[in-house]
C-alpha cells in the first residue's frame, strides 16, 4: 500500500492555506466522529487518518518536513505548475489567470533504450508531387529505413485518387527489395487524402502495441476535396487507439486548417516546408522526436471548475501547437526523454463570491502512456486551483509566462485575421495585420514583418491573403515560440 | 477591466497582452522581454546631443521651465504651433497622437484633425507619448512623414526621451510640450 497522502486524506491541494486545512479537518472530523458512527470500523479508521493528517499539516515545521518527502504529484514524471499570479484578488468582475504546466521525464529515462516505433508514412503521389519533391521524399524514406531499430516497424502508403500499400510493417533488414519498390513510386493523379489516411491507419493499427509509439506521418502538397470530414472522423478513431497523426505540408497549396485539425485531434503536429530541400530535415526531426518520446498520449481529462472556464491551451514544448479542447479532454502530446512537455492554459475566472477562499480552475486526471513501463498506462489526479485573497507585494509575473504570452498573442492575432477575412471583415483584418507587423518589428522579426505588411497590402487589393503569405505568417508566428528562440531572448 | 492604452479594447483583469492589437498591458520591473526600448543605447546622452542646438535659439523654449522629473500633480499640455492652442493630457500615462478619418477603427488619444493635420502630413496613428517614472518619452509609430524632436528625426518604434519645452514635429505639424 502506498503511504498515506495527508493532503488527499483531507481532500486538499498541496498549497492549501492553514485556514483551508483547519476547515477541511473540522468538516471531516465532524463527519467521521466515532460518536456519530458507532460500530463503523471504516469510519473509525478514517477518523484516525484524518487526525494524523491534521497533526502534521497544521504544524508548519512538520508540514514542511513532510512536503519535502512527497513524490511528484504524477508518478514517474516530474511535474510543475506555475501560475501567472500567486493569489487572485477578490474582485466582482471576471479575471484571467494563466497556468504553465511542465512535465519532465525523470533523469534516469535518458539511459533507457528508446521505445520502438510503429510508423506509417502516407505519401501524396498526386501529379503536383512529381519531380524534385518526389525524389526527395523517396531518398529520405530510404534513409529512414536504414535507421530502423530492430523492434521498429515501418509502413509506407502512397495515394493519389487511390491508395497503395508499398510497405507493410517492415522491419530492419531486406532493404534491397524495399528500396527498389520505393524507387518505383511515380507521381500522377489527384489528391484524396482520406484514401491514404485510411490505408495508413489500417497498417499502423495492424502492428500497434502499447509498447510502440504508433504514429502516421502524412506528407502532402495539395488540398483534398469533400473527404475532410471523413478524414477527421478517422483521426478520432486513431485517437481511440493512441495513434497520432502528424502532417508535413509542402509548398503553398495544402490545406493547413485541415492538417492542423488532424494533428490536434490526435496529439500530433503540423510542419510546413516551402522548398523540397527542407523535407529531409523535417522528416529526420520528426523521426527523432518520435523515438525520443518517454511518454506519449498525455491527456488531461478535466471537469471545469465551478469558478472558471478554460479559454485556450497551447503547447510550447517539445513543439509548438495550439491544443484543441475536445469535450472535456485535452490531448497534450508527448514528453520527450531529454526535455519537457510544456502547456500554457488561459482561464477566465468568474467574479468571486463573498468569502470564497479558493477557485478551482480545472479538476480531473492526467493520463499518459509510458511504453517502457511494464504497465504503460499512468493516471494521476490533477487539480488546478488558486487561492483568493489579499495579494501581497506586487511582483513581476513569471518571466516564462510573459514571454510565451507575448508570442502566443501574435499567433492569435494572426488567427483573428483569418477569422476576420472569413467573415468578410477586411478592414479589421488589415488593421490587425498592421499591428502584427509593428510587434514583429519590435521583436526584431523584420523579415516576417515585411511578409505581413505585404499581405496587408495584398488584402486590400484582392480581399484575400496569398496562400503562401498566409502560411508563412501562420507558421512563422508559431515558430516564434520554438524553445530556441525563447531562450535566445532571455537576458 | 483593463483598457488597452493603444486601441482602447477592454481586457479582463489579469490579462498581460491586448488580444485585439497585441499591446503589452503590464508593466515589468526589471524583467526583460521584447520591449520597444533598446537599453544598450544610452538614450539620454544621445538626446542631449540632439537637443543642444535647439536650446537658446528658440524663444519658447528659453521661457519654459525644464525640471528633471515631472512632478506627479503636474498636467502636461501639448501646445499646437503656430496657433498656440493647448491640449491637456490627462487620465492616462500613454497617449497616441494622430488624426481621425472616416471609417478608422483605432482612434488616437490626441486627435490633431482640427489643426489641419491631414494637409501637414500627420499619420492616423503617428506617435505615442508616454509618461513613466516622471519621464516623458516619445515614439514614432511608423508614420509616413516621420517624427522630429527639436528638428531631429527619430527612428520609428523606439521611445526617445523628451522634456517639457521640446518641440516635436509630426510631419509638418509642430507641437510644444508644456507643463503646468
Amino acid at each position: 500500500m502506498t503511504p498515506q497522502d495527508y493532503y488527499q486524506t483531507l481532500g486538499l491541494p498541496r498549497d492549501a492555506t492553514a485556514d483551508e486545512i483547519r476547515t477541511a479537518y473540522r468538516e471531516a472530523a465532524r463527519r467521521l466522529h466515532p460518536d456519530l458512527n458507532p460500530g463503523d470500523k471504516e469510519a473509525a479508521e478514517q477518523f484516525l487518518l484524518v487526525q494524523r493528517a491534521y497533526e502534521i499539516l497544521s504544524d508548519a515545521a512538520a508540514r514542511a518536513k513532510y512536503d519535502a518527502t512527497l513524490p511528484s504529484e504524477i508518478e514517474n514524471v516530474d511535474f510543475e505548475v506555475v501560475y501567472s499570479r500567486p493569489v487572485l484578488p477578490a474582485i466582482s468582475e471576471a479575471q484571467l489567470v494563466y497556468a504553465l504546466l511542465t512535465f519532465t521525464a525523470p533523469p534516469a529515462a535518458r539511459n533507457l533504450p528508446p521505445p520502438p516505433l510503429n510508423l506509417c508514412l502516407v505519401i501524396d503521389r498526386s501529379t503536383s508531387m512529381g519531380g524534385r519533391r518526389m525524389d526527395v521524399v523517396k531518398s529520405t524514406t530510404i534513409e529512414l529505413l536504414r535507421q530502423l531499430k530492430p523492434e521498429d516497424r515501418l509502413s509506407i502508403v502512397t495515394f493519389s485518387d487511390r491508395a497503395e500499400v508499398i510497405l507493410s510493417g517492415a522491419q530492419a533488414g531486406h532493404f534491397q527489395q524495399i528500396a527498389s519498390d520505393i524507387h518505383m513510386m511515380r507521381a500522377g493523379g489527384g489528391t484524396e487524402i482520406y484514401r491514404g489516411l485510411e490505408a495508413g491507419y489500417k497498417e499502423v493499427l495492424r502492428y500497434a502495441t502499447p509498447k510502440h509509439i504508433n504514429h502516421i506521418i502524412l506528407i502532402t502538397d495539395g488540398r483534398t476535396y469533400g473527404d475532410e470530414e471523413r478524414s477527421i472522423l478517422l483521426a478520432h478513431q486513431a485517437r481511440q487507439h493512441n495513434i497520432g497523426i502528424s502532417g508535413l505540408g509542402i509548398g503553398d497549396e495544402w490545406n493547413d486548417v485541415f492538417l492542423d485539425k488532424l494533428a490536434t485531434t490526435t496529439g500530433g503536429s503540423t510542419m510546413f516546408v516551402e522548398h523540397s530541400e527542407r523535407i529531409k530535415s523535417f522528416l529526420d526531426e520528426k523521426f527523432s522526436a518520435l523515438s525520443q518520446a518517454y511518454a506519449h498520449q498525455v491527456k488531461y481529462q478535466y471537469s471545469g471548475g465551478h469558478g472558471a472556464q478554460l479559454q485556450y491551451a497551447f503547447r510550447l514544448r517539445p513543439d509548438v501547437m495550439p491544443i484543441e479542447q475536445e469535450g472535456n479532454t485535452l490531448l497534450l502530446g508527448q514528453i520527450p526523454v531529454d526535455g519537457s512537455l510544456q502547456v500554457l492554459m488561459e482561464f477566465l475566472v468568474h467574479p468571486t463570491a463573498q468569502g470564497q477562499q479558493r477557485v478551482y480552475l480545472a479538476q480531473g486526471q492526467v493520463s499518459m502512456e509510458i511504453p517502457l513501463r511494464p504497465d504503460p498506462q499512468v493516471v494521476a489526479p490533477l487539480r488546478l486551483s488558486r487561492k483568493i485573497g489579499e495579494s501581497g507585494p506586487i511582483t513581476d509575473p513569471p518571466k516564462n509566462i510573459v514571454q510565451a504570452l507575448s508570442q502566443i498573442t501574435l499567433y492569435r492575432l494572426q488567427h483573428r485575421v483569418q477569422e476576420d477575412i472569413a467573415s468578410g471583415n477586411i478592414e479589421d483584418a488589415t488593421r490587425r495585420l498592421q499591428n502584427l507587423a509593428t510587434h514583429l518589428l519590435a521583436q526584431g522579426q523584420s523579415q516576417l514583418a515585411r511578409t505581413v505588411l505585404k499581405e496587408a497590402n495584398q488584402l486590400q487589393h484582392t480581399q484575400a491573403l496569398s496562400a503562401k503569405g498566409q502560411k508563412h505568417i501562420k507558421y512563422g508566428t508559431r515558430g516564434l515560440l520554438l524553445p530556441a528562440r525563447i531562450e535566445d531572448s532571455t537576458p | 477591466m483593463i483598457t488597452c492604452p493603444q486601441c482602447k479594447h477592454q481586457e479582463p483583469e489579469g490579462a498581460f497582452f491586448c488580444s485585439e492589437c497585441g499591446a503589452r498591458l503590464i508593466r515589468l520591473n526589471g524583467l526583460q522581454t521584447h520591449s520597444i526600448q533598446h537599453p544598450e543605447k544610452p538614450q539620454t546622452a544621445e538626446w542631449e546631443v540632439e537637443r543642444r542646438p535647439a536650446t537658446g535659439t528658440d524663444p519658447l523654449k528659453a521661457a519654459s521651465v525644464v525640471p528633471e522629473k515631472i512632478p506627479e500633480d503636474a498636467t502636461i499640455y501639448l501646445r499646437v504651433l503656430p496657433s498656440g492652442e493647448f491640449i491637456p493630457l490627462q487620465g492616462q500615462t500613454e497617449f497616441t497622437i494622430g488624426r481621425t478619418s472616416k471609417g478608422q477603427s483605432i482612434l488616437p488619444d490626441v486627435d490633431l484633425s482640427p489643426f489641419d493635420a491631414y494637409a501637414k502630413g500627420v499619420s492616423r496613428l503617428h506617435a505615442a507619448l508616454r509618461l513613466e517614472n516622471g519621464e516623458l518619452s516619445l515614439m514614432d509609430l511608423g508614420s509616413v512623414n516621420g517624427t522630429y524632436i527639436n528638428k531631429t528625426k527619430i527612428p520609428p518604434n523606439m521611445y526617445r526621451r523628451v522634456q517639457p519645452g521640446d518641440i516635436i514635429s509630426l510631419g509638418k505639424l509642430s507641437i510644444q510640450i508644456t507643463l503646468e
